[in-house]
This record gives C-alpha cells, structure tokens and sequence, in this order.
C-alpha cells in the first residue's frame, strides 16, 4: 500500500467514523470480499488537478453508514447521506495529493451504477472492511471531470 | 439565552446532520432554521430573529462566501456572527475566512467543534 493510499484509507475512516459512528473491521473477512454490489456515488473535481472519488458499497455497508449518519438505511434521503460521504472523502484527501493551498471545485455527488467506466488513471485505491460489507474508494486523476 | 441558528446548506442531509450535531452540542438552542442557499437565507433572515448563522461555502445561486460578504455590508446583520462549516481544504481559504471574524468548522465535524466555533464567534460579537 502507497503513501496515498494509506491516506485515503485514513480520511474515509475518519470520516465514516466521524459522520457515521462506524469503525472499520482490522481485518476483511471472506464473507465481505464476496459480499455483493450495493451501491455507489461519484464526485468530480476540477482546479489545481481534475479526476473524481470514487465510493463503492457492498454487502450492505452502505445502508449501515446511512443509518449511522441519518438513521435511515435507504431510500433518496439515505442516499444522499451516501453523496455527501463522496464528497466530503474528495474534499479531505485533495490537500494530500495536491498541498494544503490547492483549490479544487467538486461537483455534486451522482449515482454510479456497476459497470459505468471510470474517468482517469487509478491514483489512489483504500477499502474499509464494514459490518457485513465493505466500502470500496477509489481517486482517479485525469480524463473527463 | 436559547440561541436561534440558521443553517444554510444546499444539501437536506447536511442540514439535518448539523441539526443533530447541535443537538448533541449541549448548547442552549431555540429556533433552528434553514435554507438551501444565501438568497433563502437573507429571505429569511429579514422575517426571523437569528443568533448565529452555520454556512457552507460552496452552494447554487449564492456560496456561502457572497453571503457573507452581503451581511457584513448590511446594516442590520453586520454583526450577525457566522460559522462556516464546510470540507474547503485550502489552508489559505480557510484563513482568509477567519481574519474576516467567522469561525471555521470542517467537515466532518464533531459536536464539540461546533460548539467551540459558535460560542467563539457569539462571544466576540458580545465583546
């Protein structure tokens, strides 16, 4: 693992913990490297550099952090919950890669469904083992914001 | 005193977290109300008595920084103090903001942070 990468493990666990009350397992197990696609949210950037942040949810731990910010676990309001983790992840892991004065736009979070292509190279990649799932990240840098 | 709050936020979830945040602070709060943008904000302001205004910088239609600026050249809330509450990550930003008299919390936050951040700027508008 990268310096990067563990710093955006860092930022995502401090804000799941932070926003959600939630800490990620020490280690991952069998049943949450399989557990299956839940959902996901994009968030672009643009200005001192340009790509997006990346949040994957599996297995039911993004109803889990949902709950733990709102105390819904789905439907529009819990997925908004979901963005908003995107967005503040993006906007607290930008100064790692790009210094404390770099100011970069970020645009709404949206809805990512499996299988929509990624922008960019890969920069950065963490995963937070949660409750029954996980929660995969994953900075990009480059291509279309 | 109960403190009358007025969060403003593009985002509903945000805007309900913060609410749960002050809820958690162990602050004294009366009214907590809310808008979506700095046009909804001063619409509002000039109908509702408020203690201490919570703004996210980056909004539609007026960031939070053109709202702070409009208050502070207007004369019934130039002393009308304000908390930014935002993931802006520029240190300089940040600064800026903060020599201009209103407080900064990031996001995440935590109850304590806000708290902090609001008795500062509540206390120094008191003198």
């Amino acid at each position: 693992m990268g310096e990067r990468d563990d710093a955006l493990f860092r930022v995502a666990a401090e804000t799941v913990e932070s926003l959600a009350g939630l800490l990620p397992c020490p280690r991952e197990s069998p049943a949450q490297s399989a557990a299956p696609w839940e959902a996901a949210f994009r968030v672009t950037f643009e200005g001192a550099g340009r790509g997006e942040m990346r949040l994957t949810f599996f297995g039911g731990a993004g109803a889990a952090v949902a709950a733990g910010m709102i105390g819904r676990r789905e439907g529009a309001e819990a997925a908004d919950a979901l963005g908003e983790l995107a967005n503040i992840v993006c906007g607290n892991f930008l100064p790692f890669v790009y210094g404390a004065e770099a100011r970069c736009r970020l645009s709404r979070p949206t809805p990512v469904q499996p299988g929509d292509p990624p922008a960019g190279a890969p920069g950065a990649a963490a995963r937070l083992p949660l409750g029954s799932g996980r929660l995969d990240i994953e900075f990009r840098e480059g291509g279309r914001p | 005193m109960s403190l009358n709050v007025l969060i403003v936020d593009d985002s509903g979830v945000m805007r309900k977290m913060i609410r749960q945040a002050l809820d958690r602070s162990g602050l004294s709060v009366g009214g907590v109300y809310e808008a979506a943008n700095g046009r909804e904000a001063l619409d509002l302001l000039e109908r509702e008595r408020v203690d201490v205004a919570l703004l996210d910088l980056h909004m539609p239609v007026m960031t939070g920084e053109e709202l702070y600026e409009s208050l502070r050249t207007s004369a019934r809330h130039a002393d009308l103090p304000v908390v930014f509450v935002s993931s802006e990550s520029s240190a300089g930003r940040i600064q800026h903001l903060m020599e201009k008299g209103a407080g900064f919390v990031h996001k995440p936050w935590s109850a304590e942070d806000l708290r902090a951040q609001i008795e500062s700027v509540t206390e120094a508008r008191r003198g």
